[in-house]
């Protein structure tokens, strides 16, 4: 699963076409949008309608596991011709001079760049900084809900000293990330990779449903359960975890102390090797 | 390869820096304010992070030499440690490195000349008592040498206080440093092993065990004392078989009387480290076996951790005297 965060409709529209988004009813005061394995959120302008939106993405979208998320959007800076797109590696609150550190990614056609996120439109463009207006809110909220390495922002340069930002139209902003996609599809199937390993990892064994159907376990109990049925398959892969004689006990504990029994016997009788 | 370098503002100017640098012309160079802006945020991921660690330049603050914890060290003799980089270049998976730190980036700390001062205050601290220095506990001492030429700036320092003693640890086949200068008789240098099928599944990027036996027969030829760290002591069904023949091979390659000192320990994590690794790599083996937890610190079952320790020291003393050999005591 991966999640857009974006400022403005006209910077959602590309998006919505292209990943074939559909609305998402009930997500006032947002416009929000869901398809297959993506959301995407149209947060308005400002860090803390960045910060705000993401939350509330997270909230809707379910809190299950880490997810992508990436902050696309316009940017400003001194040199940069417009067009030209920059994956953050920091992002700095130029109100509260705090920097944080997006991973950079090497699978990625784009450099990479320093972001200032500002509190009013800039025109004064200084130094190498990429300048727009919502990426250290949405950073350092999506960092609450995702390990760092899934949490991107991509600014594509809108205006420079050359091209001041009110010549922009909002056709002319849906260009620009159109022109944009496809180092945007790169980065969403590069993070959604990640997001899939790190599920696989963190998913339930299998044996999981057929325990739960059959006892009555508290939720630390279902930790226990968890945690000893991924040793089972670790230590005994393709040897089904259901114990001789499980089927006898009546009572949740018995059958994790069933469990802890067996693997612990197999483990020190030498059955389990470490290696291989 | 490194391709990101992130840079502490205070250390941008350092000579140790500008070098690194120089060293990685294409990578990406950060400015960050403190190191810890980048190492020790919360949501970071170790295990993702360790197939692309950036490296971090910084200056180390405030107490840069350690004593030891109780039970680690050779001797009766007061142990100290010093770090000058956290993380390594090998990807070890009983290594306590990855559940105890949040990223996985490498970071140099330039300023040796700050450890230098704080080793020599130590040394002179305790006048008449012999100190030894350990450089690899955060780190591997010797892997990353062509970049940090931390052995080359330490070397010429313990020369000059020969009443100090110096451990390098090492798994690295980065000796070229040591075979072209003089002997240091107050350096140890010290390298791990496990047996072969072990060290293949679980310490990734090492060099092979017969390239580290290699470059131990070059540094005792040449007179440096060597040292042999077998720890942790990793358990499996065929153990025995499996120690015998790595002693063999070692004592094959290495001459006894040249070695300062063997020490074996078993294998044993603090809970919260072990923890921590266990999240990352729920589906490794090591983690998934049985252990016990002593006084915070999980292991082995006793009976099974006695008869390994037990069996490889046996092993152990038909190769070399008692006298050299030093078992690591952890909490009973």
């Amino acid at each position: 699963m991966v999640n857009f965060v974006v400022a403005l409709p006209c910077e959602a529209r590309p998006l919505v076409a292209h990943y074939r988004l559909q609305a998402i009813r009930g997500a006032e005061p947002f416009m929000a949008y869901e398809g297959e394995g993506m959301a995407l959120i149209v947060s308005g302008i400002g860090k803390v309608a960045a910060a705000a939106a993401t939350a509330f993405l997270h909230a809707i979208t379910g809190k299950g596991g880490d997810r992508g998320w990436i902050n696309a959007g316009l940017a400003g800076h001194a040199s940069h011709p417009a067009g030209y797109g920059v994956l953050a590696h920091k992002i700095t609150d130029h109100s509260t001079g705090e920097s944080w550190y997006p991973q950079r990614r090497l699978d990625l056609p784009c450099d990479t760049g320093e972001v200032l996120t500002v509190g009013r439109p800039e025109k004064d463009f200084q130094g190498s900084w990429v300048y727009e207006m919502e990426a250290s809110g949405f950073y350092a909220t999506a960092c609450r809900f995702s390990t760092s390495e899934l949490v991107h922002c991509y600014k594509v340069i809108s205006d420079n000293p050359d091209v001041p930002a009110a010549q922009l139209t909002p056709s002319g902003v849906e260009k620009l990330m159109q022109e944009h996609l496809g180092v945007l599809d790169a980065l969403v199937n590069g993070v959604a990779s990640q997001v899939q390993e790190l599920a696989s990892r963190e998913a339930d064994p299998p044996e999981m449903e057929r325990y739960l159907s059959r006892w009555r376990f508290t939720v630390t109990q279902c930790h226990q359960l968890r945690r000893l049925l991924r040793r089972w398959r670790t230590l005994s892969p393709g040897r089904p975890a259901w114990p001789d004689g499980l089927e006898k006990l009546t009572r949740a504990r018995d059958v994790l102390a069933c469990l802890k029994a067996r693997i612990d016997s197999d483990s020190s009788a030498g059955r389990v090797p470490t290696e291989g | 390869m490194i391709h990101t370098l992130y840079v502490e503002e205070e250390v941008a100017e350092h000579p140790r820096t500008r070098e690194v640098c120089e060293r990685f012309p294409r990578a990406v160079r950060i400015l960050c304010r403190r190191y810890g802006e980048i190492f020790n945020r919360k949501a970071q991921n170790f295990r993702l992070q360790k197939r692309n660690p950036a490296l971090i330049l910084a200056r180390k603050h405030g107490r840069l030499v350690l004593e030891t914890p109780p039970g680690y060290g050779l001797g009766d003799h007061r142990h100290f440690y010093f770090s000058h980089m956290l993380n390594c270049l090998y990807d070890c998976r009983y290594c306590f490195l990855q559940g105890m730190y949040r990223s996985a980036h490498y970071v140099l700390f330039v300023n040796y000349e700050d450890f230098r001062s704080a080793i020599e205050a130590k040394i002179s601290g305790f006048c008449g008592e012999t100190c030894f220095f350990y450089s690899g506990y955060d780190c591997d001492s010797l892997a990353f040498e062509p970049v940090t030429r931390f052995a080359e700036n330490f070397l010429p320092f313990f020369a000059g206080h020969p009443e100090a003693w110096t451990e390098f640890r090492t798994k690295s086949t980065q000796i070229q440093v040591l075979l072209e200068r003089k002997v240091i008789p107050n350096c140890v240098v010290a390298f791990s092993f496990t047996p072969l099928g072990i060290s293949e599944t679980l310490e990734h990027r090492v060099p092979p065990i017969e390239k580290r036996l290699k470059a131990m027969k070059e540094l005792q030829e040449r007179g440096w004392k060597l040292g042999l760290r077998f720890d942790p002591l990793i358990y499996q069904p065929d153990f025995r078989a499996h120690y015998e023949r790595l002693y063999s091979d070692v004592f094959r390659v290495l001459r006894p009387e040249g070695l300062h000192s063997v020490s074996l320990g078993p294998f044993r994590l603090p809970k919260s480290l072990y923890e921590n690794m266990y999240r990352l790599y729920p589906d490794e083996k090591l983690f998934a076996i049985s252990l016990e937890e002593r006084k915070g610190v999980l292991s082995y079952p006793r009976g099974l951790e006695e008869e390994v320790t037990a069996f490889c020291t046996r092993e152990l003393l038909r190769h070399i005297p008692g006298d050299i050999l030093f078992p690591c005591h952890v909490p009973a």
